[in-house]
């Protein structure tokens, strides 16, 4: 396996060297085209991404190109309101109260009206509140209990059917995101009572809903966790029942290949934005990243998001007809203290965190970034918060300013003195070193491995020797207090905070589910609990944050490295290709797109 | 007999139910499906984790869980048997019926193309044994039977695809590029011809001289993006294909069968003008069927009728000569759609791919979709022959040596048969005996796909299927390819030893 990695390393960097070429003279009419082909890793699995099992990113491509909705993340994870859709306002702070309103005259791709039902739609899936195991009902949604739940009482819905109004009965942070529309409820009723028209179908849908009509749910309910998940199986084409492919978004589906292929195209009937230029995108699977390279120095797509890799980021550049665009994604690898590992046993608090700083003192970031990251995206650099604000924000320097993330930038000599004298104190040194065990990645993935080796080489310097192990599931390993250190990535999917608890916070005396370092703060406790709580304007939020990090540096329970490095390339005669680290990722902005 | 098939079938399930238990275990502890729910940062990751877990049966240990799925795959459970879910729900068996169909068109094509291609030219190289021609390709075998497959099909998209296709933007043949193609075909075939210094360098000659005219040809008349071949040059090459046929079938001494060959090839231009309306954008792929197995049956029942005494070796040869020439007509019409296929939107001037089977969104006749099925499977069919064909080039040559060297051939020698019938005849018959067992294995890969060669060019057949299940640990995924590559290979295998038994009369299978 190793061996067959290299000799591909090899030959790419051998096609890189001969100069790859890609289209010499584009043909005639090349700025008329409008159409687009991007290609994709995995294959698309259902209609339905919110299901919980089709929550995949290549779903939810398809879910935003032919949804549409209140709000969507950009390239720089600003949250655009799309007021082409609708407009939505806080109408009270306590309750929270959210007035949602759909502009007048919206529709589905086949003509029936989007109203207030269709907003109705998400809640009942997501809020669990028409779930029933004795009825055995049950709508199977990604989003369950992440804040639906507390909207507890049946939403107002204006007489016109386009306001909706929202009461919660907790606060949540997280409001912002839970309001939209999914499918289209007259389909989903066509679904499973064929016969109904579009008026009869939404009457029994509002109907079943306030009187919890448990047959109608439940036949609903079945349509919702099946009917949409038949794309890696059977083909859409002119036998498939039309109600599945109802959209609201600016485009409809045409045609679908299992595990190939899905063909999009503008759906004329969409008016709540921009019209784009492009009137055909057609969605390819090609599972190997140096395939898509190739793909696209032949035409055969226009947009590729492979896994970065340097070589193939090295041959990308050197195709002609071929724009590189390297960028931090929104994952951040970060190296952490397990607290209840083993080294740490039996030591007085002060000890241990003088020792755990003395080791993060010595983490070699700077060089890690310059030989792991840099080859991908050139503009990388040390990662220093761990909310995080990314280096590109502004208020990443702020943060650092203040945080106490400094001396882990200083250069690498008064970092190591500083860890000497640590390690002084307590009697430990070169000869006599303190013992870690490092838990890292599993065994094939080669950045991690060299990050490891990175941090063992620079731990040895000041006194601390530290094994470095890998494990093929060192995920389900993360957190069982066998070792001392690890390191791996957290995954934002949102800039809402509300997550945060569960992986730094406590329940005051247990860590919290994805808490795996057992870290127990009460003031950190205190500090997320606003991010949930409150309702903060971005000046807020940072303040929070700001005692989280202070915190965790004092503590010095880990160490922000970096933020990983994405990688998308384009067809060159594309123009406004924006890659984007949020989902929807690189489509976000469709509607530029042109030759 | 019967015994014996028993006693291997028994065989056959104890290591089935080995092998399986040991790649379920194997790969249910390599890696953690659920990687990506630990390090989501959702608010509410732990419910989401906490019904995978459930869903996945993650908290029963694998050795219980493969019990569990053996029970589901032999349906013991009271229910139907089944190959279980996916990952995200779907049903194995439609995914794997979806793949079996993509694989097999993959791999039969280069499995056939090979086994002829391998198989003559390690017979020519036998025959010319410790010849240039025969060093050549055995130096040739040997490099592309050590290439790594990934390798390959990086250089061959690299350089069949997209420069080839740049070069279709201005299809001119430099003047240095014809020399060399020109001399490289001369001196293969000047090579095969064979014969003393002399009549090596006359064939060079002639070859070089044919080459670089037919490639002028192809480069002044833009004939790479409007290629046809017509009526005249079909005529010409079945004519070719009448001589050649006969001279390895009967010989060109057996005039009676050469003259029904020739009076086939006469009947080819007759032929295209009939079909050139049948052949309508309306045609469909059964017609083809039809008109093919008509076209043989054709020129077996003119070699059976004329063919005087030697009938069957008559009907023989008519059959192949009327099968190839009436498949240049098909083959003309076929380029005839090319223009067509080269100028739409979505091909665009490039009509070699890279990735996939065929353009989803295509729409044409059979002649278009026909096309675009070639521009697909082109390079992943090189791909795999090129490694294969090396194989049988070399058992091939080894198993004709050995043939040439029995008591029997020296025997049909002595009682002076031609050389030719030695060789056809005696020899070339004999060889392939050995070839089967290669074959067999060949054609156990059918169903299994073809692991690399799929995942880089994109064709999601079973061995894509395989490599996906193994990076998502999508058990009951990979367990079912296993499953049906295992017992395709064992069976195949057992077919092989009974077919063995049935062709060399020196083996019995006994118990």
């Amino acid at each position: 396996m190793k061996f067959s990695r290299i000799v591909r390393a090899v030959a790419i960097a051998a096609v890189g060297v001969l100069g790859t070429s890609g289209l010499a003279v584009a043909p005639a009419g090349a700025a008329d085209r409008t159409l687009v082909r991007i290609a994709e890793s995995n294959v698309r699995t259902s209609l339905n991404s919110s299901h919980s099992d089709h929550n995949l990113v290549e779903n939810g491509t398809v879910g935003y190109l032919t949804g549409d909705g209140f709000n969507y993340y950009d390239n720089k994870s600003n949250l655009v309101k799309k007021t082409g859709f609708g407009t939505y306002r806080i109408v009270k702070d306590k309750p929270l109260t959210i007035e949602t309103k759909l502009n007048k005259g919206l529709v589905w791709s086949d003509g029936a009206p989007i109203d207030a039902y269709d907003l109705l739609l998400p809640w009942v899936t997501a809020s669990g509140f028409y779930d029933n195991d004795a009825q055995g009902v049950y709508w199977d949604d990604v989003s369950k209990e992440s804040g639906m739940e507390k909207i507890v009482k049946f939403p107002t819905i204006s007489q016109d059917s386009l306001t909706v109004t929202w009461t919660f009965d907790e606060f949540d942070s997280a409001w912002e995101l839970f309001f939209g529309i999914g499918k289209p409820v007259h389909a989903l009723t066509q679904l499973a009572y064929p016969t109904l028209s579009d008026g009869q179908a939404k009457a029994k849908f509002i109907t079943a809903v306030k009187k919890k009509d448990w047959t109608v749910l439940k036949a609903l309910a079945t349509q919702w966790n099946t009917a949409y998940n038949f794309i890696d199986t059977k083909p859409i084409d002119a036998s498939t029942d039309p109600n599945l492919l109802i959209v609201a978004g600016a485009y409809t589906i045409k045609s679908s290949v299992p595990g190939k292929s899905m063909t999009l195209v503008a759906n004329p009937l969409y008016k709540t934005g921009p019209k784009p230029t492009i009137k055909t995108i057609q969605l390819v699977t090609i599972p190997d990243s140096t395939a898509m390279g190739q793909a696209l120095a032949n035409g055969e797509v226009d947009i590729i998001a492979p896994q970065a890799t340097a070589a193939l980021n090295d041959s990308l550049l050197a195709q002609p007809n071929t724009k590189v665009y390297g960028f931090g994604a929104a994952t951040y690898e970060h190296l952490d203290v397990d607290l209840k590992g083993p080294a740490w046993a039996g030591m007085s608090a002060a000890k241990a965190t003088d020792l755990r700083r003395a080791l993060l003192l010595t983490i070699p970031r700077q060089e890690i970034v310059d030989k792991l990251v840099k080859t991908i995206n050139p503009a990388a650099k040390v990662l220093s918060s761990m909310t995080p604000y990314f280096n590109a924000d502004p208020k990443h320097a702020a943060m650092v300013a203040t945080s106490g993330a400094k001396p882990y930038l200083d250069a690498e000599a008064t970092r190591l003195a500083a860890a000497k004298a640590l390690l002084t104190k307590h009697g430990y040194s070169t000869t006599n070193p303190l013992k870690l065990t490092l838990h890292w990645g599993g065994p094939t993935n080669e950045r991690r491995k060299n990050t490891a080796a990175l941090i063992v080489a620079a731990a040895a310097k000041a006194g601390i020797e530290v094994t470095s192990k890998p494990s093929a599931v060192w995920s389900q390993e993360l957190g069982n207090n066998k070792s001392d250190l690890q390191f791996f990535a957290w995954a934002q999917t949102s800039t809402v905070y509300t997550g945060m608890r569960n992986i730094y916070g406590s329940t005051g005396s247990e860590p919290r589910a994805q808490n795996y370092i057992d870290w127990i703060n009460p003031t950190v406790d205190k500090a997320l609990a606003r991010h949930s709580d409150e309702i903060l304007s971005a000046d807020g939020a940072f303040k929070v944050n700001q005692i989280f990090e202070k915190e965790y540096f004092k503590d010095a329970v880990g160490l922000p490295l970096f933020q990983w490095a994405s990688l998308i390339a384009a067809n060159k005669t594309l123009k406004n290709v924006k890659p984007s680290a949020l989902s929807p990722q690189v489509v976000w902005n469709y509607w530029e797109w042109k030759y | 007999m019967i015994q014996y098939i028993l006693r291997r079938v028994g065989a056959l399930l104890l290591v089935l139910l080995g092998s399986t238990f040991l790649i379920y275990n194997l790969t249910a502890i390599s890696g953690d499906p659920l990687e990506d729910l630990r390090l989501s940062t959702e608010p509410n990751a732990a419910f989401l984790l906490e019904k995978a877990i459930q869903d996945l049966q993650l908290n029963v240990p694998p050795p219980v869980r493969y019990f569990n799925w053996l029970i589901g795959i032999l349906g013991l459970g009271g229910a139907a048997p089944t190959m279980g879910l996916t990952l995200e729900g779907s049903e194995v068996l439609d995914i794997i019926g979806l793949a079996i169909p993509i694989s097999i068109r993959l791999v039969i094509i280069a499995t056939i193309l090979s086994i002829v291609i391998g198989i003559s030219i390690g017979i020519i190289s036998a025959l010319r044994q410790y010849s240039r021609f025969d060093y050549s390709i055995t130096f040739i075998a040997f490099l592309f039977f050590s290439l790594p497959i990934f390798w390959v099909a990086v250089l061959l998209k690299q350089f069949a695809a997209i420069e080839f296709n740049n070069f279709l933007y201005d299809p001119v043949i430099s003047t240095n590029w014809m020399i060399g193609f020109a001399f490289l075909g001369a001196f293969i075939f000047a090579g095969i011809v064979g014969g003393g210094r002399k009549r090596f360098l006359i064939t060079l000659a002639a070859a070089f001289a044919l080459n670089f005219a037919t490639l002028s040809y192809i480069s002044a008349t833009g004939w790479l993006i409007t290629p046809s071949l017509g009526p005249l040059l079909i005529t010409v090459m079945a004519v070719g294909i009448a001589f050649g046929i006969t001279h390895l079938s009967t010989g060109i001494a057996n005039r009676r069968v050469l003259f029904i060959s020739l009076g086939l090839a006469a009947l080819t231009p007759v032929f295209y003008f009939v079909m050139q309306p049948v052949f309508s954008e309306s045609f469909e792929g059964s017609t083809m069927l039809l008109l093919a197995l008509g076209t043989i049956a054709v020129g077996y029942l003119a070699g059976y009728i004329f063919g005087g005494d030697d009938r069957s070796a008559a009907g023989r040869t008519g059959m192949i000569v009327s099968f190839l020439s009436a498949g240049l007509i098909a083959l003309d019409r076929f380029m005839q759609s090319w223009d067509e296929y080269y100028n739409n939107e979505w091909i665009f001037g490039r009509p070699i791919a890279t990735v996939g089977d065929s353009i989803p969104e295509i729409e044409g006749d059979y002649w278009m979709t026909g096309v675009d099925a070639f521009t697909h499977l082109l390079l992943p069919t090189a791909a795999l022959m090129l490694i294969s064909v090396a194989g049988y080039v070399r058992y091939s040559r080894a198993s004709l040596l050995e043939v040439l060297n029995q008591d029997y051939i020296r025997t049909a020698r002595a009682k002076g048969l031609t050389e030719r019938t030695v060789i056809m005849r005696h020899a070339f018959r004999n060889s392939l005996i050995p070839l089967t067992t290669i074959m067999a294995f060949d054609f156990a890969g059918l169903l299994g796909g073809a692991i690399i060669t799929e995942q880089v060019f994109a064709w999601r057949g079973m061995g894509t299927l395989f490599n996906t299940g193994l990076a998502k640990f999508d058990l009951n995924l990979v367990m079912s390819v296993v499953l049906i590559t295992s017992i395709s290979a064992l069976v195949f295998n057992l077919i092989a030893d009974l077919v063995y038994s049935a062709l060399d009369p020196r083996i019995r299978v006994t118990k």
